[in-house]
Order: structure tokens, then C-alpha cells, then sequence
């Protein structure tokens, strides 16, 4: 953690940085050895999103909210399924950009939450950060090293998809 | 029905519950974990980061110290000669915190116009487009090639408020000197060390858009790519 640390110039950062590793480390862990199956993998996943951690510590002021605890989960997600996609290289999976995330069950009775809740992880992610962390497009796309071109055309894709799973439940809006 | 039928409190809403249901099951996933011996390989990046980030604020010291002499002079030239004075005040304005940083708020008036594109015509063998972008008034491109020290990257930067340009410069020996891009002024920063960054910055008072190509080349080549660029405007 020491390295991570000595990424980070303000003694605040750090402070901040230290409480979120110490707190959501396994948690991390956990989703990313979900996703990936493999202790390697997932401890490679791991240290990817501490990186994006370090990018993005402006948007974690509070490192107990939901909001931070949410965007750890969503990062996470996010450089496990890229390990996988990345894979798939050599190993074909059967549509990489179709890979689910953790499975969320939604207690109300809210279709498009339910809708979303099921969507793939990726367009999950993108529909998270922009409308729940309010990430513009562009921050989406430096978050999730995307261009935000790409990032625009998948957040249309993501709501169609949404669309068209409401569509599929028998949802009108 | 179409995509716009979802409102965008709609969609707040529901990514609330979302995120809160997503939370509760990364909770239930907990596996305790200690990294591995083999992370520490690759931790080594990092450690070459948070040393070249030191190396980094001493440049600028050096290069602020630098231009601060740079500007001391200039300002003194411009008092007392009305031409200069006419031709350089609008773009070459000011040095920021430890950020270089350069401003095209002129007296003259400039037709503010957003740059959508920027082609190099030419650039040094095997380099290729690695990601670039366009977004309210910034265009961004990166070139890379295999076994490079760096990539290149080109920048534009226009619209109100948007036209400055700042630096991350990682040699205290640079040779600066004034060149002319078109009917452009501009400044080269040029390194000793070929592996180190090297810049090239530059603006237009027509459009109100300023220009910087960085990457670890000579003056002939990053002279070169800034003259064969094709510069496209929305």
C-alpha cells in the first residue's frame, strides 16, 4: 500500500487512500475473484482498480459513503471484465461486452431499477456513473479508458438495451 | 417507445437503487486477501511513476525559474518597443501556480472556432494513432509506436475559456526559443536527453485556439509535425 501512497501528494489523499484500502480491499477482491474465477486474476483486477483509485480520489470524499463503496464495486467490475475480455483473445468467450457483473437483486418494486439491475455490467457501469455519480461523459471515459466517443455510443446502447428489457418484462413507461 | 422515453430522473432514480442493491451484494463477496509476491512486480511501474513525479515538480521549479526570466525579459522588451508589444501580447500572458501556462486573451478581436481535428501529415516512421478525442473545445490525439520512449501527443485547445496550454516537463536543461508556426508564434522546449519529453507550443490569434505537440523528438521532427498538420475546424 506504501507504493500507492507515495502516488498521492496531499497528506489528505493519503489519509483517505489508506481507509479505503484498509475497508474495501477484500470486498474488492472479492467481486473481482467473482467475476474472474481465478485468485490471479482477480488480485490483477485488484490492483488495476487501486490504480484508477489513485486517478480518481477527488470523486471519494467520503470513504464510507455508498456512493464511494459503489464506485469501488463498479471500477472493480470494470478491470475484472476487462481481464476477461482481454482473454478472450486466446480463449473466445461468447460476447465479451454481454459478460454479467455481480448479480444485484432489487427489493422495490421498481421495474427500470430491476431492468437495469439485470443489464450487462458494462452497460450497468456506464448507466451507474453517469446517472447515479453523475460522471460526465468525458470523466466516464478517462475513469474506464475509453475514448468518449466510444463512451457516448455505449451509454445509447445501454438504454436501449434497458429499453428493450422493460419491453421484454411486459414494462410500458 | 424510443431511448428518450427514460427521463433522466427516471434514470437517477433507479440507478440509486441500483447502486445501493449492488453494494450489498459486493459486501456478501468479501474474501480476505493479501497481495501476492508476484504483485510486487508489478508495483515497479509505479514506483518509476512516483520517482519521475518527484524529478517532475524539481523540473518545474527549474523551468518556471526559467521562464519566469524568459517573461522578465520580454516584459522588459515590450515596454519599451510598441511593434512587439502589438504583435506578442496576446497570446504570451502569464505563469500559473507550478503549471506553465499560456493564454490567448488578446486586445485584438479573434474569431473564437472549435478545432475538430488535427492530422499530421507527416510523422517519424511506425507511429500510429493510439486514441484521440474532441470534446467543447479540446482535441486530443496520441500516436504510439512499439518500443518508443513516449508517445506523441498533440493537443489543441479553443473556445472561451479553454485557450490555455500546460506542460508536464521532465528536464530542467531545456533550450527554449522562440520559432513561428504559419503566421504563428510559438515556443519550443527542447531537451538534451532524447528520452525525455520534448514541447512545442504555438497559437493562433485568427481562431483563438493554441496548439502543443509533445514526445520524446528532436526540433527538426516536432517542427516538422507541427508545420504538416492539417487542422480542421467545426
Amino acid at each position: 500500500m506504501i507504493i500507492y501512497l507515495q502516488a498521492l501528494e496531499s497528506e489528505e489523499d493519503r489519509s483517505r487512500f489508506e481507509t479505503l484500502y484498509r475497508l474495501y480491499r477484500d470486498m474488492m477482491f472479492g467481486v473481482a475473484f467473482r467475476l474472474t474465477e481465478n485468485r490471479e486474476d482477480a488480485e490483477d483486477a485488484l490492483h488495476e482498480a487501486f490504480l484508477s483509485v489513485l486517478d480518481n480520489m477527488d470523486k471519494l470524499s467520503d470513504p464510507s459513503s455508498v456512493a464511494t463503496r459503489g464506485f469501488l464495486v463498479v471500477i472493480t467490475e470494470h478491470k475484472a471484465l476487462d481481464l476477461l475480455r482481454k482473454r478472450e483473445r486466446s480463449l473466445p468467450l461468447e460476447d465479451p461486452d454481454q459478460l454479467p457483473g455481480v448479480p444485484v437483486a432489487i427489493q422495490e418494486d421498481v421495474p427500470l431499477a430491476s431492468a437495469m439491475a439485470r443489464l450487462p455490467a458494462q452497460y450497468r457501469a456506464l448507466l451507474l456513473l453517469r446517472y447515479y455519480h453523475g460522471f460526465s461523459v468525458r470523466e466516464i471515459a478517462k475513469t474506464l479508458d475509453r475514448t468518449p466517443g466510444a463512451v457516448q455510443k455505449q451509454l445509447t446502447r445501454a438504454k436501449q438495451a434497458l429499453r428493450e428489457a422493460m419491453e421484454k418484462e411486459g414494462c410500458t413507461l | 417507445m424510443t431511448v428518450s422515453d427514460f427521463s433522466n430522473r427516471e434514470l437517477r432514480e433507479a440507478a440509486g437503487l441500483v447502486n445501493a442493491a449492488l453494494v450489498e451484494a459486493a459486501e456478501a463477496c468479501v474474501v480476505p486477501h493479501t497481495f501476492s509476491d508476484a504483485h510486487k512486480q508489478q508495483l515497479r511501474p509505479l514506483f518509476k511513476a512516483a520517482r519521475q513525479h518527484e524529478k517532475q515538480k524539481t523540473v518545474r521549479r527549474g523551468l518556471i525559474a526559467a521562464l519566469l526570466a524568459l517573461v522578465l525579459g520580454a516584459v522588459a522588451f515590450l515596454a519599451f518597443n510598441d511593434t512587439a508589444r502589438a504583435s506578442v501580447q496576446k497570446w504570451l500572458r502569464s505563469l500559473s501556480g507550478t503549471a506553465i501556462t499560456y493564454q490567448t486573451e488578446g486586445d485584438a478581436e479573434s474569431t473564437t472556432k472549435a478545432v475538430s481535428n488535427c492530422i499530421p501529415l507527416w510523422l517519424p516512421e511506425g507511429y500510429t494513432l493510439e486514441s484521440g478525442f474532441t470534446d467543447s473545445g479540446f482535441f486530443h490525439a496520441s500516436y504510439s509506436k512499439d518500443g518508443a520512449a513516449s508517445t506523441i501527443d498533440i493537443d489543441a485547445i479553443s473556445g472561451e475559456g479553454a485557450s490555455s496550454v500546460s506542460f508536464n516537463l521532465y528536464d530542467a536543461d531545456y533550450k527554449i526559443r522562440q520559432i513561428t508556426i504559419g503566421d504563428c508564434h510559438g515556443e519550443l522546449f527542447l531537451s538534451n536527453d532524447a528520452n525525455i519529453t520534448s514541447a512545442i507550443v504555438w497559437f493562433d490569434d485568427s481562431t483563438g485556439t493554441s496548439f502543443s505537440v509533445m514526445g520524446c523528438l528532436g526540433e527538426e521532427e516536432l517542427l516538422r509535425i507541427a508545420k504538416d498538420l492539417e487542422i480542421q475546424y467545426e
